[in-house]
């Protein structure tokens, strides 16, 4: 026996546990008669049986229970209350949770309406703010409106920018036209206006746009002001040309002209702007588009075929009077890299003397070629920016040089190509500052490598210019 | 618990009392009312010896009735039904005594207990209250009915319990351990101990008319210690 037992407790024997279950009925055929077998034989056992009986037959003096009447109906009252209960709960439990799913939906659809509204108040906004962002340069660059304004009257100044413009000055896009296609329309059309704009003034919006983003609300608030102004201005579209074209011709300037115009007095700021517009004449019209520059080379190229045509005669009418050198350079081959004998001629007068040779120089009939085969808004835009014909003939000058130059380059790239693959590769890995002595020096490499070719009879700076 | 359909069927075809409580299953007051009549008075028995204090009885009985009706939805028939009730019945006891400990705990802090309040000494006071020390054997019937349920009261609680299922409903001892999660062993044993328990806390009275701590003082302790449930 493991069990704990209590001091004072009488040991609980097997056999103990043996005369219970015998008086239970517990036991199995053979203990049962096994232990009847001991009980014949043993009074002590018998009489242990009997106190341990007659211990459990005091029990049947405990009386028996009496059951109130309304047990039955109260115990099924309160069940059915119970149930009552339980009803109420499970739908205040739905209930409440029903309440809090409607109310977690109301507050998410009224966020959803904030969010939506806040955004489409925003898209508003944005749609509004489209026609000023797209001018954003030119209001950024108001330091004066009124000063801005008076200029926008004078009549010497539109033509100047109109000339401008008309020389390329503001690009090929030129000034901003007003009203845009952004001006003036309702919101629902500014979204189709803003599709329907081509690549090149779409991606300007957008960098604007961006640009607009990031200022500060104060700087944004003050953009919208001058916008409104402007708007509210007696002539808006000149108004507006005039800030375009200031802004344009703000940003080619130095600080110091800047600081003149912006913080001097009247007088001042007079002579500083005109000053500026003087120098930035010269610049726009620095500008050659493609066409005008390939008219020009076809001048250029029949005025060099008249100065060979002169070598000829000369070496012919002057025999022995440096007519076997011109003999000689009329009779020399054409590098490969010139088309023919003119553009080689071109090439030495134009890129390498700068049109300072003294024996083959444009006369005023050159010059008046070379300005009537130019385009009439270019030629218009130099009588209006350099009326005077000797400012016109160093421009036309600028341009000679700028149109062989534009052709060098093209026999450049041919010389390149015609070199062998190693060489072309090594002037192309050349620094760009070396690139172009690495090609002259490879394409002369390259010539004297192949059939022995005669002195190049070509005058350089070093050698002796034929006389004229 | 997953009961084999087999094993269903064999208690729904055996037992009365999971026929009615299937019926209950099925929202049949009426059944549940007549298994309330049957079972009501036995439970209220065992509830006056098992519970904390007598006139607890009739409500913890209710309480029995009533967990079996809420469970009812989930009732699979997988043993006799009375074994199923007299399982809820120790718990409902269980807990009761519990929580009356509990309050008894709280209780004591303000009021020191009196010597008359161990059961031992309520014992002796009913012997000797009621027959100015005569012999138990000489007491009245009633006298006598207190006296015993005196002494069960002393038993520990699950010798108490298996006690009055063995006694009262007449379970098997393999329906006892059903009830009470034991093992049929440590039923045997559990009664073992509560008869022989029962017999010396009584004897003093049958054979001498005296107290159990006077006749038998080191015999008699205090508070009767739980039973351990002896290796399989």
């Amino acid at each position: 026996m493991t069990a704990f037992q209590p001091p004072g407790m009488p040991q609980l024997s097997q056999q103990d546990e043996q005369l219970v279950a015998y008086l239970d009925g517990e036991l199995t055929l053979p203990e049962r008669e096994a232990l009847e077998t001991q009980l014949m034989a043993s009074a002590p056992l018998r009489q242990r049986m009997r106190e341990l009986q007659s211990g459990w037959a005091l029990l049947d003096e405990l009386p028996s229970t009496t059951v109130d009447d309304r047990f039955t109906q109260t115990t099924l009252e309160l069940v059915a209350a119970d149930l009552s209960e339980k009803h109420p709960k499970a739908w205040c439990r739905w209930g409440r949770a029903l309440l809090l799913v409607s109310l977690a939906l109301a507050l998410a659809c009224l966020g959803a309406v904030i969010v939506y509204g806040a955004r489409h108040a925003r898209f508003l906004r944005q749609l509004a703010d489209l026609p000023i962002i797209e001018n954003l340069d030119a209001y950024l660059a108001i330091d004066d409106l009124d000063w801005l304004e008076q200029i926008s009257r004078n009549d010497q100044w539109n033509e100047l920018i109109e000339a401008a413009e008309l020389a390329g000055a503001f690009g090929p896009a030129g000034l901003p036209t007003y009203p845009s296609p952004l001006t003036d329309i309702p919101p629902s059309g500014v979204e189709r206006t803003v599709r329907q704009l081509d690549p090149a003034a779409h991606s300007r919006l957008h960098s604007a746009w961006n640009r607009f983003q990031e200022l500060p609300p104060d700087r944004q608030a003050d953009v919208r002001s001058r916008a409104a102004r402007v708007a509210g201005s007696t002539d808006p579209a000149k108004l507006l040309q005039t800030l375009h074209a200031y802004a344009r011709f703000r940003s080619h300037w130095s600080s110091e002209t800047r600081g003149a115009i912006e913080r001097g007095s009247h007088d001042e700021r007079q002579a500083a702007f005109e000053q500026a517009l003087e120098r930035s004449r010269r610049t726009w019209l620095r500008q050659l588009g493609e066409e005008d520059s390939e008219v020009l080379y076809g001048v250029l190229h029949v005025i060099a075929s008249d100065w060979l045509n002169q070598i000829q005669r000369r070496a012919e009418h002057f025999p022995g009077y440096g007519g076997d050198s011109l003999r000689a350079f009329w009779q020399a081959p054409v590098p490969s890299q010139f088309e023919d004998r003119e553009a080689m001629l071109l090439h030495s007068v134009f890129v390498r003397r700068r049109g300072m040779s003294s024996f083959f120089r444009l006369n005023a009939d050159d010059y008046d070629a070379l300005k009537a085969v130019l385009s009439d808004p270019l030629r218009e835009a130099l009588d209006t920016l350099m009326p005077h014909p000797l400012m016109q003939h160093e421009v036309l000058l600028s341009w000679a040089i700028e149109s062989v130059q534009r052709k060098s380059k093209v026999a450049r790239v041919d010389s390149l190509l015609a070199l062998e693959q190693i060489d072309r590769l090594e002037v192309e890995l050349s620094p760009p500052d070396e690139m172009f002595l690495s090609l002259q020096r490879r394409t002369q490499e390259w010539q004297r490598g192949g059939p022995p070719a005669p002195r190049s009879p070509w005058p350089t700076p070093n050698s002796r210019r034929p006389d004229r | 618990m997953s009961v084999s359909p087999s094993t269903a069927m064999r208690y729904q075809q055996s037992d009365p009392d999971v026929r009615l409580m299937l019926r209950v299953r099925d929202d049949d007051v009426e059944a549940f009312e007549e298994l309330v009549q049957r079972y009501q008075s036995r439970l209220i028995r065992l509830m006056e010896h098992l519970g904390p204090k007598r006139d607890w009885a009739d409500d913890m009985t209710q309480e029995v009735f009533l967990r079996v009706f809420r469970a009812r939805k989930s009732y699979q028939p997988g043993a006799k039904f009375s074994t199923w009730l007299f399982t809820i019945a120790g718990n409902v006891a269980r807990n009761a005594t519990r929580t009356s400990g509990r309050r008894q705990e709280v209780s004591e802090v303000d009021t020191a207990r009196t010597p008359s309040g161990s059961q031992p000494t309520a014992l002796e006071n009913v012997a000797t209250d009621a027959s100015g020390l005569m012999p138990v054997r000489l007491l009245e019937g009633s006298e006598r009915a207190e006296m015993v349920r005196a002494a069960v009261q002393m038993l520990g609680e699950r010798q108490r319990e298996a006690l009055l299922l063995s006694k009262f409903e007449n379970l098997s001892y393999a329906e006892i351990a059903d009830v009470m999660g034991l093992s049929t062993k440590a039923v045997k044993s559990l009664l073992s101990r509560a008869r022989v328990n029962l017999k010396e806390i009584l004897t003093p009275y049958i054979d001498q008319g005296s107290t159990p701590s006077s006749a038998s003082e080191d015999a008699n302790p205090k508070t009767l210690p739980e039973d351990t449930e002896p290796p399989a």
